[in-house]
């Protein structure tokens, strides 16, 4: 019972402070206090699975922390700590800006993820389907797939024509690789009862690669994705910080750039949640993809 | 002319330069319309036999031929069950028959696909489990359903390799008599190749046996029941007790030879 409480006090006591006179200048408290208000929110409707009650406590003490430390006990801290009234006050300042940082980050991860796909997945079949072929992609992509994106960052850019096709073949050479050699992978690995019946079923060269190797190598492409997607950001972002004019990644470096750490921390928080967002569009994606696997 | 037939047929693997046979001038006929089971012990080559009248695989020496014509690979003329679930597990069980369908008639409707389909599915007894994936089927079911795609497919030549041997014995029974009934039904009787390795299931189901050993036909046995065939009608008879001795006693010593191996051959053609 007292577990229970915890949380509820915690975000009390939290709300308490932030109404409550302190040392550094506050723009507005009210974005935070409304953020935090929705949190909780969430939790009380989820209160009744187990991980949520040590969940709220873990943030909102967190928040609590950030909140005395940075807004009401110390001033020197608030240069690298600013008070996370005004973090969260920049989403409102700041919105057109973020929602076009978001837009543009968001698009080209997808742009990329799609000319990944669309290049990846045919061409992995064909090199299932032909050992020739195979022999010769699957060591080239050994050998290429393991060199980080980054490193040849500063090439694309000097070769394309813009920056921004620099980072969408960065992003999707990332991700390239990764999907070819899966497909391989998971051809070679195909359980032979299942070609043996393709053969049987007398099937077109066609249909046998729509109707059965497409369908078997799905949850391994959604393996994939979801494995590379923590590195997709960090190509993402990082492209952004060679020299765009837009995207989190951007905003977050050209923020720094003039020591402005409220929209640095602002950007952090962004990034956190699209990710999130993100992960679980296709953890969503990925579950209506292979109903036809058991959970 | 017969519908089947193995001429000096020899499959070998070569592997370090070394020849592994599995079969060795093989030679068998099957007549058209007539039910034959293979048996024999594990490994001796039942299912590459079978293999290699469905065309995923190719003999190294003689020919394999279906109405005098050399086997070259799969063909609509041939429909395979195999012993492990074979169904596409991304398709639902009534899209799993419907693609065996439109893979021998692409010309015709959805309509009419799925409306053979389901009539299909309640010939095996599963009406209105079309619906579900084959990992929500037991394994019975999942042969059930298999076996519906196949003769959905209408071949004229059902090749069986042991589909029920991964099932319980219970399903196994009702799905033997499902079989018997569902051949009894077809307007011209299909011929079968059944590769099984249990005695009572190929003396139930066939019409003849074939008994491999040392890779290649060691024995072939008429069946002595006739059609219509029920198991209450045959099993614990004097002639089934006589029957299923004789044929288990070829299984015997596998390192004896027996003394006049000729003698026990007939009706191989």
């Amino acid at each position: 019972m007292k577990g229970r409480v915890l949380p509820h006090l915690i975000f009390l006591t939290l709300t308490a402070a932030i109404f409550l006179p302190g040392r550094a200048e506050v723009h507005s408290r009210w974005v935070f206090a409304v953020v935090m208000a929705l949190i909780e929110g969430v939790f009380l409707l989820r209160r009744k699975k187990r991980a949520t009650c040590g969940i709220a406590t873990i943030v909102f003490t967190f928040f609590l922390i950030w909140e005395l430390y940075s807004s009401k006990f110390s001033t020197e801290g608030n240069f690298l700590f600013p008070p996370p009234e005004n973090v969260f006050a920049i989403f409102l300042e700041d919105d057109s800006v973020i929602l076009n940082s978001v837009g543009s980050s968001f698009g080209m991860m997808a742009l990329s993820f799609a000319i990944a796909l669309a290049l990846g997945i045919p061409l992995g079949l064909l090199s299932g389907r032909h050992n020739r072929l195979r022999g010769i992609v699957q060591p080239i992509a050994q050998v290429l797939s393991p060199i980080p994106g980054l490193i040849y960052a500063p090439y694309a850019v000097a070769l394309m024509p813009s920056f921004w096709a620099a980072s969408v073949f960065i992003l999707s050479s990332g991700l390239f690789w990764p999907v070819l050699l899966g497909v391989i992978d998971t051809l070679g690995q195909m359980q032979k009862k299942l070609t043996d019946s393709a053969k049987a079923l007398n099937l077109s060269e066609r249909s046998t690669v729509f109707n059965v190797l497409l369908p078997y190598c799905v949850p391994s492409i959604f393996t994939t994705l979801s494995l590379q997607i923590s590195n997709s950001f960090l190509l993402l972002v990082g492209a952004e910080m060679l020299g765009a004019t837009s995207g989190v990644g951007w905003y977050v470096k050209y923020s720094s750039d003039f020591s402005d750490y409220t929209r640095v921390i602002a950007g952090f928080i962004v990034i956190g949640v699209l990710v999130s967002v993100v992960n679980s569009g296709l953890a969503r994606l990925r579950k209506a993809a292979i109903r036809w696997q058991p959970s | 002319m017969s519908k089947i037939s193995f001429e000096h047929v020899s499959l070998i693997y070569q592997n370090d330069n070394k020849d592994y046979p599995v079969l060795q001038d093989m030679n068998f006929s099957i007549q058209e319309g007539e039910f034959v089971s293979l048996i024999g012990s594990s490994g001796c080559g039942k299912s590459t036999t079978l293999n290699l009248l469905a065309g995923l695989q190719k003999p190294t020496r003689g020919q394999v031929k279906i109405d005098g014509k050399s086997v070259e690979g799969p063909g609509k003329d041939r429909g395979v069950v195999f012993q492990h679930y074979s169904l596409f597990p991304w398709m639902k069980a009534r899209k799993n028959i419907e693609f065996g369908i439109r893979q021998i008639s692409g010309s015709a409707s959805k309509k009419e696909t799925a409306a053979k389909a389901e009539q299909y599915l309640k010939l095996v007894g599963l009406e209105g489990k079309g619906g579900l994936y084959p990992y929500q089927l037991s394994g019975g079911m999942q042969q059930r359903v298999a076996i519906a795609r196949t003769l959905a497919m209408e071949p004229d030549i059902l090749l069986m390799d042991e589909p029920f041997g991964a099932i319980d014995a219970r399903n196994r029974v009702l799905l033997q008599e499902l079989l018997l009934a569902l051949l009894e039904k077809e307007e011209k009787p299909k011929t079968v190749l059944f590769v099984t390795h249990d005695i009572d299931e190929a003396i139930l189901l066939s019409d003849r046996i074939l008994f491999l050993r040392e890779k290649r036909i060691f024995s072939a046995l008429k069946v002595p029941f006739g059609r219509p065939r029920k198991r209450q009608d045959i099993i614990g008879t004097g002639a089934y007790i006589q029957f299923r001795k004789q044929l288990f006693s070829l299984f015997g010593d596998s390192a004896e030879e027996p003394e006049e191996p000729e003698a026990r051959i007939e009706g191989i053609a």
